[in-house]
């Protein structure tokens, strides 16, 4: 869901709060404080996590695992060997122990280590993510610029409109459009991802093209409006004027000088894409049936499968604040005001 | 089901003559509310106008075509799909509402309030309100799902939770253009209470940046909740809701593609109106510069 995007920047309402006082060493005191930041809100988030899914009381939790028909004394027991009635701060601990050492608990549902059917589907999420990224990033940015060179022309604004349009379509009906397109009236590609499974090596591109059309298409209108507003004022900077007088080429101050000086907002607000766009990762992966994390989210919280969620959950986190956090650290290094001095 | 164009109304009447006949006069605002109302009679009166009861198992044979008997044609259970579709739309805008309301009410008390206070209860507000923004929201419905369990009073919360805190920094953020102002000062003279002074002096006057930005957040409600349906997480088959109807129907995309597209066609169709208006709405105040946030 990339539609919060560019409202929710972080940095979009207020400055970042600069240290008071002189610090010597400001961008080293600004990646401290970003990591810092992150390491807590992953902290929120497990925290979170482990109380939303560990609501049931301990008998349920084994009735769930051991069948309806189990006697209550065998609920005990299995309840207190693994340590379910220890107090909330205990278990907590004991997880994340777990967790961290790479031990992610038993799946419910299948019985077997949790790893065992996260790790292989990573790989496809993953290969999704990134694909759908690197082609989204420059057909945006320069759509963006493209706009921007022509703002408040007739093309600019139909432009717009085509991008308010298409921002407000959930991923899954954009995903369902190209199906129709592309899958059954056209016949060119195949409507799930099968093909990956029992497919060739070409079958296996085949499925991935339209789950990546569709998030190329979910990213596109909120990261080519976000870099027309920062081309647009970029143009209009009294440099591009001065570097069009000494006559360089249009593309020349275009992408030389005036998206230069654009970049430290678009990476901030690109990475805040991205992390929305690990969110429709789940949805496209749903509507295509890919074999992905996303899909064995959804498949989990119906299921019950607790230990599945929580660790699923926990992934995805990792993942939402790594990018928040590399793309927080590039705008620091990039901004010339955090030069140490 | 009454409740849903009073509030929309509602919408238009607390606003300043002047944006609504800017977003009339934008041809994009203008779009967006003829589509909106034409949508909104459907979702109002179309249950009344459905030819079969929504639910009625082999009201013609399995995965016909649309034709003069069944409009839209028949799903995989011989259901009338056309009769569906008329009673489908009313949970994907009610749920939507209910959720945006939730979160007007509980993220602009706290905004203001924070905005009005200053100082203590200010900060404290703030670092409340960017911890809940930090967490990736699709992340945050699920897990809260995951454990209050997948029915549409926890869908709607949940999604209030997400979008409460956003509102109140929004809020926030114009309130304190206004708290400093003289009619402020004089209101606090007069010795009028807290809450008059919150809800009488500053609330008329940060009407248009909230309106702006509830309309958008009603978009992305939309949005949100009927991919939470389409992903089995809300309501439950056989419910008609447009998101659960495109799940189920999906599979059958090949052979009655119609009960498919009808429904992706009324979210997509609700969602556009929603953001062509928010859209006009907030270049119209970008333009005037009416407000500071």
């Amino acid at each position: 869901m990339t539609t919060d995007a560019q409202r929710d920047a972080p940095g979009a309402a207020e400055e970042t709060p600069q240290p008071r006082g002189r610090v010597r060493y400001p961008r080293t005191w600004q990646v401290t404080k970003i990591v810092t930041t992150s390491m807590l809100t992953l902290f929120v988030i497990s925290l979170l996590a482990f109380f939303a899914t560990n609501l049931k009381s301990p008998e349920d939790v084994a009735r769930a695992a051991l069948g309806r028909e189990t006697a209550e004394p065998a609920l005990v027991a299995y309840a207190e060997e693994r340590g379910l009635y220890d107090p909330f701060p205990i278990r907590y601990a004991v997880w994340l122990g777990d967790f961290v050492t790479g031990d992610m608990g038993t799946s419910l549902t299948t019985q077997r280590p949790v790893a065992d059917d996260v790790l292989p589907r990573l790989r496809n999420t993953l290969i999704l993510a990134i694909a759908s990224l690197v082609i989204a990033l420059p057909v945006s940015i320069g759509l963006g610029v493209f706009m921007a060179r022509r703002a408040g022309s007739r093309t600019d604004m139909s432009l717009l409109v085509g991008t308010v349009i298409l921002a407000s379509l959930p991923e899954f009906i954009i995903g369902v459009a190209l199906i129709l397109v592309f899958g059954v009236w056209l016949g060119w590609l195949p409507v799930d991802s099968t093909g990956l499974q029992f497919g060739n090596a070409m079958a296996k591109v085949g499925a991935f093209i339209l789950p990546v059309m569709t998030l190329v298409l979910a990213m596109l209108p909120h990261i080519s409006r976000i870099s027309r507003a920062s081309a647009t004022e970029a143009l209009g900077a009294p440099y591009v004027a001065a570097a069009q007088l000494r006559g360089l080429g249009s593309m020349r101050v275009t992408w030389d000088h005036a998206m230069r000086n654009a970049a430290p907002p678009l990476v901030n607000a690109v990475a805040l894409n991205v992390v929305y766009l690990l969110g429709g990762v789940i949805v496209v992966e749903q509507l295509f049936a890919l074999p992905g994390i996303g899909q064995l989210y959804i498949a989990s919280i119906g299921a019950g499968d607790y230990p599945a969620v929580l660790s699923i959950t926990m992934i995805l986190g990792i993942m939402f604040i790594g990018v928040s956090v590399v793309a927080d650290i590039l705008v620091t290094v990039f901004n010339p005001r955090l030069r140490a001095g | 089901m009454s409740s849903s164009p009073p509030a929309v109304k509602e919408t238009f009447a607390a606003k300043p003559p002047s944006v609504a006949r800017a977003v009339l006069r934008s041809p994009e605002g203008l779009t967006g509310v003829i589509l909106g109302a034409i949508l909104l009679v459907i979702i109002v009166f179309g249950p009344m106008f459905a030819p079969y009861p929504p639910d009625q198992i082999g009201a013609g044979l399995p995965l016909q075509l649309p034709s003069s008997e069944h409009l839209m044609g028949t799903d995989q259970l011989g259901r009338d799909v056309f009769s569906r579709w008329l009673n489908g739309g009313r949970s994907v805008i009610l749920a939507p509402l209910a959720s945006v309301a939730i979160a007007l009410v509980l993220g602009g008390f706290f905004g203001l309030l924070a905005a009005y206070k200053g100082g203590a209860i200010d900060e404290v507000v703030t670092r409340i309100f960017d911890v809940f923004i930090i967490l990736p929201p699709l992340v945050l419905v699920l897990v809260l799902i995951a454990g209050f369990g997948s029915t549409t009073p926890v869908l709607i919360i949940t999604v209030a939770l997400v979008f409460a805190p956003r509102m109140g920094r929004v809020i926030r953020g114009a309130a304190q253009g206004v708290v400093t102002s003289d009619y402020v000062a004089s209101a606090q003279a007069r010795g009028e209470r807290t809450g008059a002074i919150l809800f009488r002096e500053i609330l008329p006057n940060i009407a248009a940046p909230t309106i702006a930005d509830t309309a958008l957040r009603i978009t992305y409600a939309i949005i949100f909740i009927a991919t939470l349906n389409f992903l089995g997480l809300g309501l439950q088959p056989p419910a008609s809701d447009w998101g659960l109807m495109v799940a189920e129907y999906r599979g059958f995309i090949a052979v009655q593609p119609w009960a498919t597209i009808w429904p992706a066609v009324g979210i997509a169709a609700l969602s556009v109106s929603f953001n062509l208006v928010a859209d006009s709405i907030s270049g119209h105040i970008t333009k005037t510069g009416s407000h500071k946030s």
